[in-house]
Order: C-alpha cells, then structure tokens, then sequence
C-alpha cells in the first residue's frame, strides 16, 4: 500500500510526461536496489536511444528499398502515442511501457527521417547532431548551475508547452477541413521565428527533465522512475529532434 | 565522407559522451543549495489551484 501511494507522487516536468508527488516516500521505505539512481537513468536513457534508433534504421531501410512504410509511420505515431499515456498514467508500468514506446517512435522517426533525407540531403544527421549538442551543452549548464529552475522557470514553460500543444491541435483539427495555420508551415520569416521558439522551448524542458531527475534520484525515489526519467527524456528529445528538422527544413527550401 | 557528415558525425559522439558522463554525476552544490528550488512534491495543478483560491 505504501508502494502503490509512491506512484502518485511525481508531477510533471512541463513536457508530456511528469506528475507529482512521490518524494515523501523516501529510500529508508526501500531496500538500496529498489531506490533510483542518477546512473541507472542515464543507462536507461542510452538503452531506450538504442532501441529507438534500431527501429528508425530498420524503417529508414524498407523506405530506400522501396517498400510503403505508410504502415509503420502511422502505426509508430499511434502506438506510441499510446504507450506513453501508459506511461503517464501508470509510472509503475514504465519499465515495460518505455521501451515499447522507444521501438514504436523509433518507427515513426525512421520514416520522416528517411522523407526529409529524399528532399534535403544531409538534413537529418545536421538534425541529430544539434539535438544531442543541445542536450550536452544544456546538460553541462544545468550540472554547473549556470540554469537555475525554479517554479517560475516551471510556469513558463509548462504554460509554453501547452500553447504549442493547443495550436498544434487546432491545426491539426483544421487539416480536417482543408485548412491550416498558414505560418507554422512556411518558411517565410514568421514560420522559421516560429520554430526558432518552439525549438527553444522543447530545449528548455530538457532542464526540467533534469532537474526531475537530479531530485527525484537524490530523495531515494523508488526504482521504477528511472524508467519513467528516461522516458521524458525521450519524448523531450524526440520533440526537439523533429522540430530542428522541421526548421532546418524550412531554411533549406529557402534556398 | 563529406564535411557534414564529419561534423556532425562527431558533434554526436562527443554529445553522447558528455551525457553518458557528466549525466550520471550529480550537480554542483550551486544547483543542490538553492532555496528556489522546484518542489517536485507539489504538482503544477494543485499549486495553480491553492493560489487561485488565495486570491
């Protein structure tokens, strides 16, 4: 009972994965192998990268030989959309919920990646490239206390997010009708200044990812939020993964 | 190999190396000992909620 009480315990970072509460219960309530570690997260994280990125290969692969990878980009987008509600919903399942999550986006990124890849050679390893740049440099600045978070830093960007998610949605909603926000598309001045903020606010999640982790491993939180760490750390990094491709999509067909 | 590649082939495997590394060590006692820091117990909502009620 004490167990199941730890699950409701820890909030949300500001991106789509963190919930509150579960830092009362502290790493007396249980025996050192069941308590998280700063370690064992980062270990996770590389574990889930791996897994993500075998799918995205395999997929990537079946678009260049030919093959409709229709299947596998919808199926991807909508299990793991799916297995991150899971995730969300029930932490404690998140050792079996992530790495689902992680091989089904893994899917879904092959494919756009493998797409963008056709019309803009080069794109996508520059794409990786500063999204990874992004997280060591933002890594560094958060372990060295140069970004402090703080329940402001928290509203800001929660309230970010959400404005992005909202619009996101009423574009989407739109399509159905054959319209849209015309400048989250373009590529015209207010389409890149558009993706310039989200790409920083995707980015600027990152550090309350860190910070979530930074607490939650340091108050003896129990095991299964290593999971839960490294999966926000993925949904995070598969945001700013594709909003920076998305970007320098739009500054390559300007050229 | 083009120059792109190389770049930014590189730019990942020294990122990934910072992470693996300096991820799993805690931050400075700047970052540990602040007073404003975030309290992770509380949740976004329920704060919103206790301050709105205030007001």
């Amino acid at each position: 009972m004490a167990r199941h009480r730890a699950l409701q315990m820890f909030g949300r970072s500001g991106n789509p994965a963190f919930r509150s509460k579960a830092f009362t219960q502290r790493s007396s309530d249980f025996s050192t192998s069941e308590v998280m570690t700063l370690s064992g997260t980062v270990n996770k994280t590389g574990f889930y990268l791996l897994l993500c990125f075998m799918t995205a290969a395999w997929t990537w692969n079946q678009l260049y030989s030919g093959a409709d990878v229709g299947i596998y980009l919808w199926g991807g987008l909508g299990g793991g959309f799916i297995a991150a509600l899971v995730t969300i919903f029930k932490p404690t399942l998140a050792p079996y919920s992530a790495p689902i999550y992680a091989l089904l986006e893994g899917f879904m990124i092959g494919g756009i990646s493998a797409i963008f890849e056709s019309m803009y050679p080069g794109i996508v390893i520059q794409a990786v490239g500063l999204t990874f740049g992004t997280l060591a440099a933002l890594l560094m600045a958060y372990k060295t206390g140069l970004i402090k978070p703080t329940e402001n830093f928290r509203l800001m960007i929660f309230a970010a997010t959400g404005g992005i998610a909202l619009l996101y949605f009423v574009n989407f909603i739109m399509m159905f009708f054959g319209s849209s926000i015309g400048f989250i598309h373009s590529n015209g001045f207010f389409g890149i200044l558009f993706s310039l903020v989200v790409v920083a606010i995707a980015a600027l999640n990152l550090v309350l990812d860190f910070d979530f982790i930074e607490e939650a491993s340091e108050h003896g939180a129990p095991k299964y939020l290593e999971a839960y760490g490294a999966f926000s750390l993925l949904v995070t990094l598969i945001w700013l993964y594709l909003e920076i491709l998305r970007l320098l999509a739009k500054l390559q067909s300007r050229n | 190999m083009d120059f792109n590649t190389l770049f930014f082939g590189l730019m990942i495997i020294g990122s990934l190396a910072v992470f693996f590394y300096f991820g799993k060590f805690r931050a400075s006692s700047k970052q540990r000992n602040r007073t404003d820091k975030i309290d992770w117990t509380v949740s976004l909502w329920s704060k919103l909620r206790s301050k709105k009620k205030k007001d």
